[in-house]
């Protein structure tokens, strides 16, 4: 789960990170309220977006005067902000961060994340921050510096000491810096994240690093042994493009006309791809959670069928350990009944239970058309179209 | 012979009396597998499936003999579960829970670094070596003995691939489905190094997915390795849309890993036959092998 500036800024406060006082407002009055609170010789009103690249895409706003915050937290809130990170449609304002102008010296760029790759944490630096940081990576002037760290060993003293003079600190900001990385690394492992990004990190009055923007993500598996992290995923499951349902499959919609219902990740994007060999384009990517209930398989389905560009529904389950085809005839016939779906549905049925599954969709006179191949089906979908 | 497990394999399964724990190890009994104990902390000395119950896995061991354990532990004790296993000196732990903390998988991955276990998993279908042992969730009925090798991320696909091959005739000497999770135990390279030693096994065929880096890693292995035996591959997600990104970490760690493309051209690099379409598997394999 990714969570907001503002929300992370929150998070990360009780580690003795330094950010610039801010306040979050979810409207214009709130804003004017935040604003008269904040000492500043400026302002900055900042678009709460689960995307970054923000500020070259006006998401980020300065503010001479307090009326001016206002009139922009105004402008930006129930906007729609397009981005290189949040896809064509762009994502809703639905909140501002409004933070005290802070004029840099330097500015610089520090994570600590979970390399999914090398499957290690690793702290990543470079000496000048900012967005398109990763097109910097084989600038061997500004390289990005890495250092591989234990979870529950603190990050080794001489390696910090060595990352910070290659990031040409003076000696006290270099120690600065050393506890920084101690803070963030403590701070990743307490509250479970996955990421911590500071971009960018600033040298503020010669003196003092100041972390001017956060993006964080915090560990999905790991809500269970956060409390606090159930408020955060109420505020930020609507603005989630992925949306994951109570029942836990994962629907991501996608702009072709047939509808999918698939058993596994793994399955579901073989199947996307043998439509595409064929000239097919799948509505939407779903999943079945692996061990799927009937009342999964029909809040599935409906939510499929919802979406009317649709020609024609396939299902493509292959029963498996934990889930069995009878289960999804039965979910399938009950998502009919509700919803008297009117678009034909192809039903691949395989492994565990497929005979038993295809006798009750057969039994239930609604007109499933049955394919025993993922090939057979697509040449069904074929004529449809 | 098959790899990691056969016939004679001694299992323990931690979580024996829960729901799953228990459906399961009843069907692999069923199947023959010796599964020989359960672990449950605090159900020591009572009875599950006419199987005795231990309350940890070192008394488990030491009255079994067992050499493999599979976890149908809750994720929150998921941790803890499978460094009792590796402290115990168990060689394979199969781990079916899914939805573990990502941290406490780095923490048992430094775990397993230090010792002489094997892990599969987490959140995977597990292992079967048809008509001697099948430890986890797959089910049993598609697979058949045979020379095939199979390693899959995916749990569906890889049932699918295997039903795929047994209409092809071709069966299989060990599956392998060990979890699409970001960290895992055992990845591609790990299952490739001992089919390659494994003479009852002719080929191997790898189903990988989008995302992570297991499909490049064993790329790379089998162009330096000169692998001996034909290895036939397809990759899921081709054709799947860019997956959301926040922030650039991402982007500077993957330095364009992860993606279908790359590791569909790695793998070919590195003379691995791929699969171009998912209803294409059985067929390119039994074409590979019998040429």
């Amino acid at each position: 789960m990714f969570v907001h500036e503002y929300q992370a800024k929150n998070l990360l406060s009780r580690y003795g990170f330094s950010f610039p006082s801010g306040e979050v407002a979810f409207s214009a009055d709130e804003a004017e309220v935040a604003a008269s609170r904040i000492d500043a010789d400026y302002w900055v009103v900042k678009a709460q977006i689960l995307a970054g690249d923000r500020g070259q895409f006006g998401g980020v706003k300065v503010a001479r005067t307090r009326a001016e915050v206002t009139t922009l937290a105004r402008t930006l809130l129930g906007s729609r902000l397009v981005t290189p990170q949040t896809g064509a449609a762009g994502l809703t304002v639905k909140s501002v961060y409004i933070e005290q102008g802070c004029d840099t010296d330097r500015e610089m760029y520090l994570a600590l994340l979970l390399d999914r790759y090398r499957r290690e944490l690793i702290l990543l630096a470079a000496a000048s921050g900012g967005s398109g940081i990763e097109t910097k990576i084989d600038d061997s002037a500004q390289p990005v510096h890495r250092l591989a760290v234990s979870v529950d060993a603190p990050p080794d003293q001489d390696n910090l000491a060595e990352l910070a003079r290659q990031m040409n600190l003076d000696e006290f900001l270099a120690s600065e810096f050393v506890e920084m990385c101690q803070q963030m690394h403590q701070a990743l492992v307490e509250l479970d994240a996955l990421s911590i990004e500071l971009n960018p990190l600033a040298v503020v009055g010669g003196t003092k690093l100041v972390g001017l923007d956060v993006k964080m993500e915090l560990d999905d598996n790991a809500l269970y042994r956060h409390e606090q992290y159930a408020e955060l995923l109420s505020l930020n499951q609507e603005s989630d493009r992925r949306l994951r349902a109570q029942s836990g499959y994962n629907y991501v919609s996608l702009h072709g006309d047939i509808g999918l219902l698939v058993g596994g990740a793994g399955l579901a994007l073989a199947t996307m791809d043998l439509l595409k060999l064929n000239g097919l384009e799948p509505a939407n990517f779903l999943d079945l959670p692996p061990i799927a209930s009937r009342s999964n398989v029909s809040d599935a389905c409906e939510t499929v069928v919802q979406n009317d560009s649709i020609k024609a529904l396939f299902v493509n389950v292959v029963g498996g350990g934990l889930t069995h085809c009878d289960t999804v005839a039965e979910g399938l016939i009950t998502a009919h009944m509700k919803s008297k779906i009117k678009k034909p549905i192809i039903v691949r049925f395989a492994g565990t239970k497929k005979e038993h599954g295809l006798t009750l969709l057969r039994n239930s006179r609604i007109p499933f058309e049955m394919a025993n191949t993922m090939q057979d089906a697509v040449e069904l979908l074929m004529k449809i179209r | 012979m098959s790899i990691l497990v056969d016939s004679n394999t001694r299992v323990l399964c931690q979580g024996i009396t829960g729901y799953r724990g228990s459906f399961f190890s009843h069907r692999a009994i069923e199947y023959g597998t010796k599964i020989v104990g359960g672990v449950v902390p605090g159900r020591g000395g009572q009875k599950h499936l006419t199987l005795p119950v231990f309350d940890t896995v070192s008394e488990a061991r030491e009255a079994t003999d067992a050499t493999a354990s599979v976890l149908f532990v809750p994720p929150h004790a998921a941790k803890d579960a499978v460094i009792e296993a590796i402290d115990a000196g168990v060689e394979l732990i199969v781990c079916i829970t899914e939805g573990i903390p990502m941290l406490d998988m780095l923490r048992i991955r430094e775990r397993l670094s230090e010792s002489d276990s094997k892990m599969i998993g987490p959140n995977c279908p597990g292992i079967i070596a048809p008509g001697k042992c099948n430890i986890g969730i797959i089910p049993t009925s598609i697979y058949q003995p045979g020379r095939i090798g199979v390693i899959s991320r995916s749990g569906t696909l890889f049932y699918e691939a295997v039903a795929q091959l047994c209409t092809d005739g071709l069966g299989q000497s060990t599956c392998v489905g060990i979890g699409a999770d970001v960290i895992q135990g055992m990845a591609f390279t790990d299952c490739l190094e001992l089919f390659r030693d494994d003479i009852e096994t002719d080929a191997v065929l790898v189903i990988g997915e989008i995302g992570g880096a297991a499909e490049e890693d064993a790329a790379q292995y089998l162009a330096s390795e000169n692998f001996p035996k034909p290895v036939l591959g397809y990759i899921a997600g081709r054709h799947a849309p860019p997956d959301r990104r926040m922030g650039h970490s991402g982007a500077i760690i993957s330095a364009g890993l992860g993606g279908a493309e790359r590791k569909v051209e790695m793998l070919r690099d590195a003379g691995v036959t791929l699969i171009e379409s998912p209803v294409e598997i059985g067929r390119t394999v039994r074409r590979v092998v019998r040429r």
